[in-house]
């Protein structure tokens, strides 16, 4: 540790840290230098940390990817009205790193090469080789430093320019940034993480927040949840509820009020009478419990913004309302509405971009999008907090890609483009999120609806159904085979004549199985020739009918009367082809034969189960898909 | 879970109990036609062909009874 005065001020420094190039004097806030053999000069100023607009604090301890980090440094940068914080890290191993916050989404960039010849200038969008790997670029811009604190790898001045390149591998975790600020440039190389993850200690409290994963390491004082603002324009109270949105809508007036620091900037746009009185779907400040995108954390939100956009085609209007979802530790989220469903969807911004293989699919994270629907959306109502300059009129070109329940979203606006993925959420868990507000029923198929005939359980109970009746099927047939008779009762065999004739007698006991199945066959043209049987019961004088065909066939008689049978066959010529027609006719009885009918009909409802499965599924894909743009 | 899961089961149960029912208790009996006794005695002078077209008719003049067309 080099323990010296501010050569500004005269104030105590310190550099604890061999790797800290420069240090901010906390009580002149000069960016001090330390050159060779430790001479120190001042190379400017750098504003001092607006420290109520982040949890993170000097000192704090974290661990990532094994390794424990301190955090050292802090350069808060700007570029428009966005602004964001780099925290510097020095690992316990030596090395050091970048924890970037912005736009409610941490990084961490624990390792990094020196690129020479690093290009300047890069296209977003674009995917270009850096160090032998190939990167998205996502953003490429030149930041000034806005503010600055504690110890850093170089020294951080006011205003100083900080060209930057944004680069994501397209995995939805790797991330990298070319940082200019060094000669030669560095590209850092890190992963995108969670509070949660990092294991921070100390972090700061919000007021009106808690975390039941992050309360154990809350210390200090509370950051405040909210501030209170006046409109620029009208003096009306406005609660600003996300510290780092970068505007707010007055609701009284209409004013759009740019924020910095979360102090308004000036009014960078007015609203139209009608839409100051537009109330959406769920109002703002009202918090809910939600199951995260893409993980099954149930976290807090609170809607601090809504906007209504629209697509046009074709005649007409199709409408969505997005609620801007806000919690202090785990960013922000959208809540949509679409208004010709009343379906809602979890939207998470996502860091990169998917990979569009064709125009009809998309890949993202591992997983393969099926192009849906797209169109020209436009910004028609608006109101409270974002995080960018939002105006009604906004028009962005959008493609929403699915594989449910994900729904994969691109859109363009002034030739940038940002993915998003939306999570479709059951109406019952809006339901039950938002306990005092009407939610009404869906009247429509989601893009990104699960399929209901394949949720594991829908597809266990046919699978199971189908089963267990396959097992009762052949239960069936084995039961039958055990119980039934099958007794052959008569074999009889004569010549065809026009005629009459009794076959030999054959008797049916007196039992509870007697019916008797009795197949006729013969070897006569059915154009040309007729065979009527009848069992004729001599005992009681009861005669059955058998219906065998014309020439042949099978019947099954149910139960008969027990007693002494005979069999008559009587033949039948066709008055025009019948002429010296001859053959033979046989007839067979038996009795309590096994019945094929019912094991054949058990098979259907067996079947009945898969197709019934599949035609379910097929219809609910064609009622998604025939709202589909592709 | 999908209602029409539950109703392939409660569907498919109520025809499979039909299924073994059948099997094991058999068809409904058949009535049949009873016949006077000569023809009891004498087979061969039984007409199938009136059974399944007409009926039985009792004897008139001179035909002996029988079944025959047009009852």
């Amino acid at each position: 540790m080099l323990s010296s005065s501010c050569p500004s001020c005269g104030a105590p420094l310190w550099f604890r840290h061999a790797a800290a190039v420069a240090a901010v004097c906390e009580n002149c806030r000069s960016t001090v230098v330390r050159g060779d053999a430790d001479v120190l000069q001042v190379t400017g100023k750098a504003s001092a940390f607006p420290r109520d607009l982040s949890p993170i604090v000097l000192g704090a301890h974290g661990t990532f990817g094994g390794r424990s980090f301190v955090v050292v440094g802090v350069v808060r940068k700007a570029r428009e009205r966005v602004r964001w914080n780099e925290w510097y890290c020095l690992f316990e191993d030596g090395g050091e790193g970048w924890l970037g916050e912005g736009n409610g989404q941490l990084q961490v960039y624990d390792a990094f090469v020196p690129v020479k010849g690093a290009p300047e200038k890069l296209r977003a969008g674009d995917t270009v080789k850096i160090a032998g790997k190939p990167w998205q670029v996502l953003e490429c811009d030149e930041a000034v430093v806005a503010a600055a604190d504690g110890e850093l790898p170089y020294p951080a001045t006011d205003g100083a320019p900080a060209p930057y390149a944004d680069l994501r591998r397209g995995d939805g975790v790797t991330v990298a940034t070319l940082d200019h600020d060094f000669d030669p440039p560095r590209l850092y190389t890190g992963k995108l993480v969670t509070l949660k993850e990092l294991r921070l200690e100390p972090i700061r409290p919000i007021s009106g927040w808690s975390d039941p994963d992050l309360k154990a390491a809350m210390t200090g004082p509370d950051l405040q949840g909210t501030r209170s603002l006046a409109c620029p324009n009208c003096t009306a109270p406005l609660t600003l509820r996300a510290l780092d949105a970068a505007s707010i809508v007055c609701g009284h007036c209409g004013s759009v009020v740019a924020l910095q620091d979360a102090d308004p900037a000036g009014i960078i746009g007015k609203l139209p009478r009608e839409q100051v009185q537009w109330k959406p779907p769920l109002p703002l400040g009202a918090r809910a419990k939600l199951r995260d995108v893409g993980s099954a954390d149930v976290i807090e939100w609170e809607i601090i913004g809504a906007m209504e956009r629209a697509v046009r085609a074709g005649g007409e209007r199709f409408a969505w309302t997005e609620h801007f979802l806000f919690n202090p530790y785990h960013g922000f989220r959208w809540l949509a509405l679409d208004h010709g469903t009343r379906q809602w969807n979890l939207i998470e911004r996502l860091p990169d971009l998917p990979t569009r293989p064709s125009l009809r699919f998309a890949r993202h994270g591992g997983h393969s999008y099926k192009a849906f629907q797209q169109g020209v959306a436009q910004v028609e109502r608006v109101l409270g907090e974002f995080t960018w300059e939002v105006r009604a009129g906004d028009t962005a070109q959008t493609v929403d890609f699915v594989d449910p329940p994900f729904m994969l979203s691109v859109e363009t606006e002034n030739n940038e483009q940002s993915a998003s993925l939306g999570r479709w959420v059951d109406p019952d868990e809006i339901d039950e999120a938002f306990p005092d507000h009407e939610v009404r029923a869906p009247i429509g198929t989601a893009p990104n609806q699960p399929n209901p005939f394949d949720q594991t359980a829908t597809q266990a109970v046919f699978a199971g159904a189908t089963v267990m009746f396959a097992l009762a099927t052949m239960l069936l047939f084995v039961v039958q085979l055990g119980v039934c008779a099958n007794e052959p009762l008569l074999s009889w065999q004569g010549p065809f004549g026009t005629g009459a004739r009794s076959s030999d007698a054959f008797t049916v006991a007196d039992t509870l199985r007697t019916s008797l199945q009795v197949s006729v066959t013969s070897s006569l043209s059915p154009e040309k020739a007729m065979v009527h049987v009848t069992l004729l019961n001599r005992t009681d004088g009861r005669a059955y009918h058998v219906d065998a065909g014309r020439t042949g066939g099978s019947d099954t008689l149910g139960r008969v009367t027990p007693g002494e049978y005979v069999a008559v066959v009587e033949g039948a010529v066709s008055p025009i082809f019948g002429q010296g027609v001859t053959g033979t006719v046989a007839v067979r009885v038996v009795r309590d034969p096994v019945r094929y009918g019912p094991i054949l009909f058990a098979f259907l409802i067996t079947a009945l189960g898969p197709v019934w499965w599949f035609g379910g599924r097929q219809v609910f894909e064609s009622r998604r898909w025939a709202n589909s743009d592709f | 879970m999908n209602l029409q899961s539950l109703a392939y089961i409660l569907v498919g149960t109520f025809l499979m109990v039909g299924c073994f029912g059948m099997a094991l208790v058999g068809l409904p009996a058949r009535s049949g036609q009873v016949v006077p006794v000569s023809v009891r005695e004498n087979p061969a002078s039984f007409r199938p062909s009136y059974l399944l077209w007409t009926g039985w008719h009792a004897p008139a003049s001179s035909d002996g009874g029988g079944f025959g067309f047009g009852k």
